[in-house]
Protein backbone atom coordinates (compact mmCIF):
# COMPACT_ATOMS: atom_id res chain seq x y z
CA UNK A 1 0.00 0.00 0.00
CA UNK A 2 2.95 2.17 -1.04
CA UNK A 3 0.56 5.58 -1.59
CA UNK A 4 -1.76 4.80 1.35
CA UNK A 5 -5.48 3.60 1.32
CA UNK A 6 -6.16 5.71 4.61
CA UNK A 7 -9.97 4.33 4.77
CA UNK A 8 -8.88 0.55 4.72
CA UNK A 9 -5.97 0.66 6.72
CA UNK A 10 -8.51 2.26 9.02
CA UNK A 11 -11.16 -0.63 9.03
CA UNK A 12 -7.97 -3.25 9.59
CA UNK A 13 -7.15 -1.17 12.79
CA UNK A 14 -10.71 -1.04 13.52
CA UNK A 15 -11.24 -5.12 13.44
CA UNK A 16 -8.21 -5.71 15.25
CA UNK A 17 -9.25 -3.68 18.19
CA UNK A 18 -12.60 -5.77 17.99
CA UNK A 19 -10.46 -9.24 18.02
CA UNK A 20 -9.81 -10.01 14.46
CA UNK A 21 -6.49 -11.74 13.78
CA UNK A 22 -6.37 -11.71 10.55
CA UNK A 23 -7.12 -8.16 10.34
CA UNK A 24 -3.67 -7.75 12.47
CA UNK A 25 -1.87 -10.50 10.21
CA UNK A 26 -3.03 -8.25 7.08
CA UNK A 27 -1.80 -5.28 9.02
CA UNK A 28 1.38 -6.77 9.48
CA UNK A 29 2.08 -7.86 6.15
CA UNK A 30 1.34 -4.48 4.59
CA UNK A 31 4.25 -3.58 6.85
CA UNK A 32 6.75 -6.14 7.64
CA UNK A 33 8.88 -5.42 4.31
CA UNK A 34 9.38 -1.56 4.92
CA UNK A 35 9.11 -1.42 8.65
CA UNK A 36 12.09 -3.60 8.24
CA UNK A 37 13.68 -2.00 5.93
CA UNK A 38 13.55 1.38 7.49
CA UNK A 39 15.27 -0.49 10.60
CA UNK A 40 18.34 -2.03 8.66
CA UNK A 41 18.59 1.49 7.62
CA UNK A 42 19.20 3.25 10.89
CA UNK A 43 20.28 0.38 12.83
CA UNK A 44 23.91 -1.85 12.95
CA UNK A 45 22.91 -5.27 12.13
CA UNK A 46 20.28 -7.05 10.76
CA UNK A 47 19.88 -8.83 14.26
CA UNK A 48 19.12 -5.47 15.31
CA UNK A 49 17.28 -4.50 12.79
CA UNK A 50 14.75 -7.07 13.45
CA UNK A 51 14.99 -6.52 17.47
CA UNK A 52 13.14 -2.59 16.74
CA UNK A 53 11.61 -3.86 14.18
CA UNK A 54 9.19 -6.69 16.35
CA UNK A 55 9.25 -4.49 19.24
CA UNK A 56 8.05 -1.49 17.28
CA UNK A 57 5.38 -3.73 16.25
CA UNK A 58 4.03 -4.88 19.02
CA UNK A 59 4.15 -1.29 20.70
CA UNK A 60 2.79 -0.01 17.29
CA UNK A 61 -0.35 -2.56 17.35
CA UNK A 62 -0.47 -1.73 21.89
CA UNK A 63 -1.08 1.93 20.84
CA UNK A 64 -3.62 1.13 18.21
CA UNK A 65 -5.37 -1.51 20.42
CA UNK A 66 -5.42 1.12 23.77
CA UNK A 67 -6.23 4.56 21.67
CA UNK A 68 -9.65 5.78 22.22
CA UNK A 69 -11.08 7.48 19.14
CA UNK A 70 -10.07 8.90 15.65
CA UNK A 71 -6.01 8.92 15.76
CA UNK A 72 -4.54 11.64 13.38
CA UNK A 73 -1.86 9.05 12.49
CA UNK A 74 -2.40 6.21 10.22
CA UNK A 75 -0.89 3.13 11.65
CA UNK A 76 2.06 3.14 9.38
CA UNK A 77 3.19 6.60 10.35
CA UNK A 78 2.71 5.48 14.03
CA UNK A 79 4.86 2.29 12.97
CA UNK A 80 7.71 3.99 11.33
CA UNK A 81 7.96 6.96 14.17
CA UNK A 82 8.08 3.88 16.72
CA UNK A 83 10.77 2.00 14.49
CA UNK A 84 12.89 5.16 14.28
CA UNK A 85 12.89 6.07 18.24
CA UNK A 86 14.09 2.67 18.47
CA UNK A 87 16.50 2.60 15.94
CA UNK A 88 17.87 5.39 17.47
CA UNK A 89 17.87 3.89 20.80
CA UNK A 90 19.70 1.06 19.23
CA UNK A 91 22.55 3.18 17.05
CA UNK A 92 25.39 3.73 19.25
CA UNK A 93 27.57 4.46 16.15
CA UNK A 94 27.80 4.60 12.54
CA UNK A 95 29.29 1.79 10.83
CA UNK A 96 28.91 0.31 7.73
CA UNK A 97 25.92 -1.61 7.32
CA UNK A 98 27.36 -5.31 6.66
CA UNK A 99 24.48 -7.16 6.20
CA UNK A 100 22.67 -4.67 4.17
CA UNK A 101 25.56 -5.62 2.01
CA UNK A 102 25.19 -9.14 0.65
CA UNK A 103 23.17 -9.59 -2.56
CA UNK A 104 19.22 -9.98 -2.37
CA UNK A 105 19.76 -13.41 -3.66
CA UNK A 106 22.38 -15.89 -3.50
CA UNK A 107 22.45 -16.42 -7.47
CA UNK A 108 25.01 -18.90 -8.96
CA UNK A 109 27.01 -17.01 -11.86
CA UNK A 110 28.01 -19.55 -14.44
CA UNK A 111 30.76 -17.45 -16.68
CA UNK A 112 33.65 -15.10 -15.75
CA UNK A 113 31.57 -12.26 -17.66
CA UNK A 114 28.71 -12.78 -15.20
CA UNK A 115 31.38 -12.87 -12.36
CA UNK A 116 32.75 -9.28 -12.81
CA UNK A 117 29.21 -7.62 -13.84
CA UNK A 118 28.08 -8.66 -10.62
CA UNK A 119 31.40 -7.82 -8.61
CA UNK A 120 30.80 -4.46 -10.12
CA UNK A 121 27.81 -3.88 -9.70
CA UNK A 122 28.35 -4.81 -5.96
CA UNK A 123 31.07 -2.22 -5.80
CA UNK A 124 28.27 0.09 -6.83
CA UNK A 125 26.19 -1.04 -4.19
CA UNK A 126 28.41 -0.74 -1.40
CA UNK A 127 29.69 2.55 -2.66
CA UNK A 128 25.99 3.54 -2.48
CA UNK A 129 25.53 2.13 0.62
CA UNK A 130 28.46 3.88 2.40
CA UNK A 131 27.69 7.10 1.00
CA UNK A 132 23.89 6.82 2.61
CA UNK A 133 24.66 5.33 5.61
CA UNK A 134 27.15 8.53 6.18
CA UNK A 135 24.43 10.50 6.16
CA UNK A 136 22.95 12.46 8.95
CA UNK A 137 19.75 9.96 10.10
CA UNK A 138 17.09 12.25 9.52
CA UNK A 139 18.43 11.98 5.71
CA UNK A 140 18.69 8.18 6.02
CA UNK A 141 15.23 8.12 7.37
CA UNK A 142 13.56 10.86 4.69
CA UNK A 143 15.20 9.10 1.61
CA UNK A 144 14.55 5.17 3.28
CA UNK A 145 10.96 6.02 3.85
CA UNK A 146 9.88 8.29 0.24
CA UNK A 147 12.08 6.92 -1.76
CA UNK A 148 13.28 3.09 -0.97
CA UNK A 149 9.96 2.36 0.74
CA UNK A 150 7.17 4.56 -1.33
CA UNK A 151 6.07 6.01 1.64
CA UNK A 152 3.74 9.51 0.87
CA UNK A 153 5.53 12.86 2.01
CA UNK A 154 1.76 13.38 3.98
CA UNK A 155 2.84 9.90 5.73
CA UNK A 156 6.48 10.59 5.82
CA UNK A 157 5.95 14.54 7.59
CA UNK A 158 4.70 12.54 11.06
CA UNK A 159 7.45 10.68 11.67
CA UNK A 160 10.17 12.81 10.99
CA UNK A 161 8.04 15.75 12.93
CA UNK A 162 7.88 18.18 10.20
CA UNK A 163 5.03 19.50 7.93
CA UNK A 164 4.71 17.87 4.63
CA UNK A 165 5.90 21.30 3.29
CA UNK A 166 9.21 21.11 5.33
CA UNK A 167 9.56 16.99 4.51
CA UNK A 168 9.66 17.90 0.69
CA UNK A 169 12.01 20.13 2.05
CA UNK A 170 14.34 17.70 4.04
CA UNK A 171 14.28 15.19 1.22
CA UNK A 172 15.32 17.33 -1.70
CA UNK A 173 18.45 18.44 1.01
CA UNK A 174 18.86 14.87 1.46
CA UNK A 175 19.12 13.92 -2.31
CA UNK A 176 21.40 16.49 -2.37
CA UNK A 177 23.86 14.92 0.47
CA UNK A 178 23.38 12.02 -1.25
CA UNK A 179 24.67 13.14 -4.77
CA UNK A 180 27.53 15.19 -3.36
CA UNK A 181 28.50 12.06 -1.01
CA UNK A 182 28.74 9.58 -4.01
CA UNK A 183 30.62 12.33 -6.21
CA UNK A 184 33.12 12.56 -3.28
CA UNK A 185 33.62 8.83 -3.17
CA UNK A 186 33.73 8.66 -6.85
CA UNK A 187 36.82 11.71 -6.93
CA UNK A 188 38.44 9.62 -4.18
CA UNK A 189 38.42 6.17 -5.98
CA UNK A 190 39.33 7.55 -9.32
CA UNK B 1 14.06 36.26 -20.90
CA UNK B 2 9.98 35.57 -22.06
CA UNK B 3 7.87 36.69 -19.37
CA UNK B 4 7.18 32.44 -18.99
CA UNK B 5 10.17 31.54 -18.70
CA UNK B 6 11.40 30.57 -15.38
CA UNK B 7 14.21 32.15 -13.44
CA UNK B 8 16.91 30.08 -11.76
CA UNK B 9 15.50 30.45 -8.01
CA UNK B 10 11.98 29.20 -9.59
CA UNK B 11 13.42 26.42 -11.10
CA UNK B 12 15.23 25.07 -8.27
CA UNK B 13 11.90 25.61 -6.41
CA UNK B 14 10.22 23.03 -8.61
CA UNK B 15 13.14 20.36 -8.91
CA UNK B 16 11.80 18.45 -5.75
CA UNK B 17 8.20 17.81 -7.18
CA UNK B 18 9.81 17.16 -10.46
CA UNK B 19 11.94 14.15 -9.50
CA UNK B 20 8.83 12.90 -8.04
CA UNK B 21 7.04 13.61 -11.12
CA UNK B 22 4.46 15.61 -9.57
CA UNK B 23 4.98 18.42 -11.37
CA UNK B 24 2.02 19.65 -14.24
CA UNK B 25 2.69 19.15 -17.65
CA UNK B 26 2.74 23.11 -18.26
CA UNK B 27 5.03 23.65 -15.31
CA UNK B 28 7.17 20.45 -16.43
CA UNK B 29 7.96 21.81 -19.93
CA UNK B 30 8.64 25.24 -18.59
CA UNK B 31 11.18 23.01 -16.07
CA UNK B 32 12.32 21.70 -19.01
CA UNK B 33 12.44 24.68 -21.29
CA UNK B 34 14.41 26.68 -18.30
CA UNK B 35 17.05 23.18 -18.24
CA UNK B 36 17.75 24.01 -21.70
CA UNK B 37 18.93 27.04 -21.64
CA UNK B 38 20.91 26.49 -18.21
CA UNK B 39 23.63 24.22 -18.00
CA UNK B 40 23.49 24.52 -13.89
CA UNK B 41 19.43 24.09 -13.33
CA UNK B 42 20.14 20.82 -15.65
CA UNK B 43 23.05 19.61 -13.98
CA UNK B 44 20.94 19.78 -10.71
CA UNK B 45 17.52 17.82 -12.03
CA UNK B 46 19.79 15.36 -14.18
CA UNK B 47 22.25 14.79 -11.13
CA UNK B 48 19.31 14.20 -8.58
CA UNK B 49 17.10 12.19 -11.31
CA UNK B 50 19.97 9.81 -11.24
CA UNK B 51 20.80 9.58 -7.52
CA UNK B 52 17.45 8.61 -6.70
CA UNK B 53 17.51 5.86 -9.58
CA UNK B 54 20.63 5.14 -7.99
CA UNK B 55 19.20 4.69 -4.51
CA UNK B 56 16.19 2.98 -5.77
CA UNK B 57 18.42 0.51 -7.86
CA UNK B 58 21.61 -0.12 -5.76
CA UNK B 59 20.37 0.09 -2.32
CA UNK B 60 18.08 -3.47 -2.40
CA UNK B 61 15.29 -4.76 -1.27
CA UNK B 62 14.70 -5.76 2.12
CA UNK B 63 12.33 -8.88 2.58
CA UNK B 64 11.84 -9.88 6.05
CA UNK B 65 12.41 -13.61 6.60
CA UNK B 66 9.84 -16.46 7.21
CA UNK B 67 11.62 -16.78 10.83
CA UNK B 68 11.23 -12.99 11.27
CA UNK B 69 7.77 -13.30 10.29
CA UNK B 70 6.65 -16.30 12.67
CA UNK B 71 8.59 -14.59 15.83
CA UNK B 72 7.05 -11.29 15.27
CA UNK B 73 3.42 -12.65 14.69
CA UNK B 74 3.63 -14.94 17.66
CA UNK B 75 4.62 -12.07 19.96
CA UNK B 76 1.28 -9.65 18.84
CA UNK B 77 -0.92 -12.57 19.79
CA UNK B 78 1.13 -12.90 22.89
CA UNK B 79 0.82 -9.46 23.51
CA UNK B 80 -3.04 -9.12 22.20
CA UNK B 81 -5.00 -11.85 24.07
CA UNK B 82 -8.52 -9.74 22.71
CA UNK B 83 -7.06 -11.18 19.25
CA UNK B 84 -8.00 -14.63 18.08
CA UNK B 85 -5.42 -16.54 15.83
CA UNK B 86 -6.16 -15.93 12.47
CA UNK B 87 -7.89 -19.78 12.17
CA UNK B 88 -8.30 -22.16 9.48
CA UNK B 89 -11.51 -21.79 7.44
CA UNK B 90 -14.36 -23.33 9.95
CA UNK B 91 -15.30 -27.08 8.42
CA UNK B 92 -19.33 -27.20 7.83
CA UNK B 93 -21.48 -29.39 7.88
CA UNK B 94 -21.48 -32.43 5.45
CA UNK B 95 -23.90 -31.52 2.70
CA UNK B 96 -26.50 -34.77 1.84
CA UNK B 97 -24.50 -34.62 -1.47
CA UNK B 98 -20.94 -34.94 0.40
CA UNK B 99 -22.50 -38.27 2.79
CA UNK B 100 -24.11 -40.09 -0.30
CA UNK B 101 -20.40 -39.74 -2.15
CA UNK B 102 -19.32 -41.15 1.11
CA UNK B 103 -21.17 -44.30 0.80
CA UNK B 104 -20.62 -45.03 -2.65
CA UNK B 105 -16.76 -44.35 -2.53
Amino acid sequence: MPNGNAAWEARLVTRFKAGDGRAMETLFDLYADRALGLAVRLTETREDAEEVSQEAFVKAFRTARDFRGESALSFGAWLFAIVRTLSADKRRQLRLPTLSLSAPDAENYADRHDVEAEAERRAERVTLLYALDGLPEEYRTVLTLCDLEDVTHADAAPVLNRSVGATKSLLYRARRALRDALKDLWDETN
Amino acid sequence: MGRNELTCEQATELIGAYLDDDLPTETRRRLDAHCLRCQACAYEAHSLRITKERLRGDAGEIIASDSFRARTLRALYADNAHVAPDSEPVQSEPTQYVLLLREVL
